[in-house]
């Protein structure tokens, strides 16, 4: 039977009440309003990774770059900061890296047609190779105040980046529901080849969702450094996994063609509440890193086996791959 | 609805692993990993048993990683928040722990550093630090490595892996201490902390000089694969020191494969750590140095003995 | 109209130099990149050093034979890496704590790869999870339980038996009959010290050669990869196919960690490093392998792993900044691809 858009929303908002109430009946401090406003800072990371990433998914694509355009942006920030660079101008300047680097992404996979998995992992390698290169192997850290306060500091009792990740959740709403390219974004994920006889340039899709993730992912990047007044040459390593895993408990179909952000964002909230009850527990982040796999592998089976079979087939003969 | 049922069984399952806390004091130690590191897993032993010695509850969180260093920063203010009494840390980066640590000062929870330390200037956030340090111990071998060599020689250098805080200030301590002398440092590639890839470059240095008399391995782990590969290219009688003082290192100076391994002494910080811990929350811990060194030694085939 | 005569479809219309980039683009690359080297860097032209390359590609193609089966069905195996240390530990463990004999101890590591080819086949076949996915959760798993069995242990040495397996050198026996000049010729001496290793690499290169170009398999493997659909409407056994390229591939990767933990003599769980798997997947990429599946070509991709590792000797041997290594390898590996990918679709 298949699931609608709604269900999947209800089902989803159900998982994530479920998730702190069972972390708080069985976790003694989870539920502490100040636990609490912990766990969202800590996710703000993973939801602006995950709402960079969702719409390359939504295209049929991937993007494994994510984890070295965390590290790379977060290093190019302290790299800026430390020469005395204005705190605007450097934060500006590893945005524009990240749309860069996700651009030259987007154009390896639009117009040279490598697939999106090679081109953004080996894209991935060298960002964050260069990373090690911007301070000989070792980390930046003492980041002016104004700097970390974006970080750290609240405003009205709510963490700054808890703030700055609704903005990006905004922002990511509004790009797929409510403007244009949002349709052809979801258009090109579902079936590419009805849109390039529509007349669309499905190049200049590909380029915008990895120039967005790109743009997502250094600001995740600028983010993390913040709130760690550290940039370390690793530093955003887990996010890669992290982002994909929020996606895929958000409905977002590894096939393309659907998901919302809104959805995307509680998955990331879950992955993120669950790290943090299973560090509340003690559990080692190797065993979590085994639990989000298998919720993963349970999630997209489960998804796959509850499937409209016909229309699935349909859909898979009338894919041309692109 | 199979979905939601699925999620919520995996959320038992993991919640049915829950800690119960005892009475007495709870601990927590915040470290990167510790499989496959000796070390490390020494220094976690003796911390935990230290702690459960005095009848206190330990909690261990493992980064898991060798990399991440925000999922640390995440772990300890999950422990301040869980209310722990005291916290022993290893950060995994200098800078990146500075924030928690304040936040830990501000609950009022006492802080003793061991292994890694942090950014000079923050003195105040920890009651102190305890470690080996990897520079001077790798000093120590260049140093150890000049006398062995009579001053004269090519060294090459098998590294860890990249980003590694401690591989990287072993291999610039050697450095230093083979500075001022007549040997000459011709090569250095990264050994990944794995025997493949420490085989692989080795093998690789060689091909460009064979001519090498001394080689500094920063970890015991990667041995067998250095060996393997000089054995391979029939070069003999060449000065290997490495570093970590494991088992399988002191095992290797009695079979006269290594002249030595620099030790440290990870049973001591451990001990030291929680002494200093529970000295800090009676109260009694005015005064402590804000370093202390565990020191380091050149194990060699007369300290080891039969 | 005028499109279709510019550019030449069947590769009939083709000239024979451009069908031979096309199918073996990574041999001229290998070729142009040996030649580069051997003129402007020192030392790498040597007979020691070209074997050297040899013995360290032996172990990388035969997990890229494996690889390049499965990128052949359009998917990919993220647990390559995982297994490794896996069946490495798991050697490690049989022959040194409980004291098997090597055949029987090298025989179950095999037994162990297939096992883990089933599981991650069968997940794709039936559960119909994704590859990416399902390989990279089987592989945390693995990884899981070699830190459990191996409690962070290594084995070194390995027994004498174990050894022998990978390192006694087969062309002894001919060298010895040799006459005396010719065994003093470096070269020879040098060629007859091969391990056996390389030679076992060899034979499994021809044994997949013949599986991939000369069966019916290898013809079923390519529509598999072209169109499943299409597969399956022609009587093609879809499902068993799949799930026995995901064994064949995992017991490939089980022999490929056997080899290397005999070359190290050390099992270690981690054997491989974190890197691995992506190492053996721009190996086949480099080699021509398409990353959708349908096509792949035996000696393109052992010209692949030629190529991947004489650079990274290339590396260690100008002693470059150590920092630099990875983005450098980075940016060529997206030269090779670039080059594949465009010569696949343009040619």
């Amino acid at each position: 039977m298949p699931f609608s858009a709604r269900k999947r929303t209800v089902l989803v908002m159900f998982a994530v009440v479920a998730a702190f109430f069972a972390g708080g009946s069985l976790v003694p401090n989870f539920l502490k309003p100040a636990n609490l406003l912990n766990v969202i800072r800590q996710c703000s990371i993973i939801v602006i990774c995950a709402v960079g990433i969702a719409p390359v998914i939504i295209t049929r694509g991937i993007d494994l770059s994510v984890g070295g355009n965390v590290t790379f942006c977060g290093m190019l920030t302290g790299f800026l900061l430390l020469r005395g660079v204005p705190i605007v101008l450097a934060i500006l300047a590893a945005l524009a890296a990240g749309i860069l680097i996700g651009l030259i992404s987007g154009a390896l996979n639009a117009y040279l047609e490598v697939p999106a998995f090679v081109a953004t992992l080996v894209i991935g390698q060298i960002t964050q190779g260069s990373a090690f290169l911007l301070n000989n192997g070792r980390s930046f850290g003492g980041f002016p105040n104004a700097y970390v306060f974006l970080g750290n500091g609240s405003f009205l009792g709510i963490p700054m980046s808890n703030y700055i990740m609704v903005l990006f959740v905004a922002l990511g709403i509004v790009l797929t529901s409510k403007l244009p390219i949002g349709t052809r974004i979801y258009g090109l994920g579902g079936n590419a080849q009805v849109l390039k006889n529509a007349g669309v340039n499905t190049a200049k899709i590909k380029l915008f969702v990895f120039a967005f993730s790109g743009f997502c992912a250094s600001a995740a990047g600028v983010l993390l450094a913040a709130q760690l007044d550290t940039a370390h040459p690793t530093q955003g390593e887990p996010y890669q996994l992290d982002a994909i895993a929020s996606c895929i408990i958000g409905g977002v179909s590894m096939s393309g063609g659907e998901g919302k952000i809104i959805l995307v964002m509680l998955g990331a909230l879950i992955i993120g509440s669950i790290r943090n009850i299973l560090n509340l527990l003690a559990v080692h982040s190797f065993y979590q890193n085994i639990l989000v796999g298998v919720i993963i592998i349970t999630v997209v089976a489960i998804s796959m086996m509850t499937r409209d079979k016909r229309a699935y087939r349909t859909a898979q003969f009338a894919q041309v791959k692109s | 609805m199979k979905r939601i049922l699925s999620l919520f069984l995996v959320l038992i399952m993991v919640f049915s692993v829950s800690l119960a806390f005892a009475d007495g004091l709870t601990i927590g130690y915040s470290t990167k990993t510790i499989t496959n590191d000796a070390f490390q897993l020494s220094l976690h032993n003796a911390i935990k048993d230290a702690v459960e010695a005095n009848g206190d509850t330990f909690v261990g969180v493992l980064a898991e990683s060798q990399t991440a260093v925000a999922t640390q920063v995440n772990q300890i203010e999950d422990l301040i928040n869980q209310g722990v009494d005291g916290l022993i840390v290893n950060p995994m980066d200098s800078n990146a722990c500075i924030q928690v640590l304040e936040k830990a000062k501000t609950a009022g929870i006492p802080v003793v550093l061991v292994d890694q330390g942090i950014e000079k200037g923050h003195e105040d956030l920890f009651v102190t630090f305890i470690s080996t340090d990897n520079a001077a111990g790798g000093k120590n071998a260049g140093e150890r490595m000049v006398k062995e060599l009579n001053n004269v020689g090519n060294v090459i250098i098998v590294r860890g892996a990249n980003g590694s805080q401690a591989g990287d200030d072993r291999a610039n301590g050697f450095k230093e201490g083979i500075k001022d002398s007549g040997l000459v440092l011709i090569n250095e590639q990264p050994g990944d902390w794995v025997v493949d890839k420490a085989m692989q470059v080795t093998e690789n240095m060689i091909q460009a000089n064979p001519d090498i008399q001394g080689i500094f391995c920063c970890s015991d782990n990667m041995l067998p694969g250095i060996l393997q590969a000089l054995q391979n290219n029939d070069i003999e009688n060449v000065v290997i020191i490495s570093f970590d003082g494991s088992d399988a290192g002191i095992q290797m100076i009695k079979d006269g494969k290594i002249l030595g391994t620099v030790a440290q002494f990870p049973d001591k910080i451990g001990a030291w750590g929680v002494e200093y811990l529970m000295k800090a929350l009676k109260g009694e811990a005015e005064g402590v140095e804000p370093f202390i060194d565990a020191g380091t030694e050149v194990f060699d085939l007369a300290t080891v003995g039969e | 109209m005028q499109r279709t005569d510019k550019v030449k479809h069947t590769s009939s219309q083709q000239s024979l130099p451009v069908r031979f980039v096309k199918q073996y683009g990574s041999v001229v690359v290998f070729f142009i990149l040996f030649i580069f080297s051997s003129l402007f860097i020192d030392r790498f032209f040597s007979v020691r050093n070209v074997l050297t390359i040899i013995k360290q590609a032996a172990v990388t193609v035969v997990a890229c034979m494996g690889m390049m089966l499965i990128l052949t069905t359009g998917g990919i195996d993220l647990s390559l890496g995982y297994t490794l240390g896996l069946c490495s530990i798991f050697l490690g463990i049989l022959s040194i704590k409980l004291g098997l004999p090597a055949w029987q101890a090298v025989l179950l590591t095999l037994v162990l790869g297939a096992l883990v080819g089933m599981l991650n086949g069968v997940i794709i076949q039936f559960l119909r999870v994704p590859p990416f996915i399902a390989t990279l959760g089987v592989g945390y798993v693995l990884f899981g339980i070699a830190q459990i069995f191996g409690k962070g242990d290594a084995y070194y040495p390995l027994p004498d038996d174990l050894l022998a397996l990978g390192m006694s050198r087969p062309l002894n026996g001919l060298y010895s009959i040799l006459p005396k000049a010719l065994q003093e010729n470096d070269t020879i001496q040098q060629v007859s010290r091969l391990p056996s290793y390389v030679f076992i690499a060899l034979f499994v290169l021809i044994l997949i050669y013949i599986l991939r170009h000369k069966t019916t398999y290898g013809r079923q493997l390519s529509a598999f990869g072209f169109n499943r659909a299409t597969a399956k409407l022609s009587g093609i056994n879809t499902a068993r196919l799949h799930v026995m390229t995901y064994m064949i591939s995992s017991t490939l990767v089980a022999l490929a960690s056997v080899m290397l933990t005999i070359r190290v003599n050390c099992a270690q769980s981690n054997l491989g490093g974190s890197n691995y798997t992506f190492e053996i997947v721009t190996a086949a990429v480099v080699g021509g392998t398409s990353l959708f599946g349908g096509i792949s070509n035996v000696i393109s991709c052992l010209f692949g792993c030629l190529i991947t590792k004489s650079l990274e000797n290339i590396v260690n041997l100008m002693a470059v900044n150590i920092y630099l290594y990875q983005p450098m390898m980075g940016l060529i590996i997206l030269l090779a691809i670039v080059f594949e990918v465009y010569k696949n679709r343009k040619l």
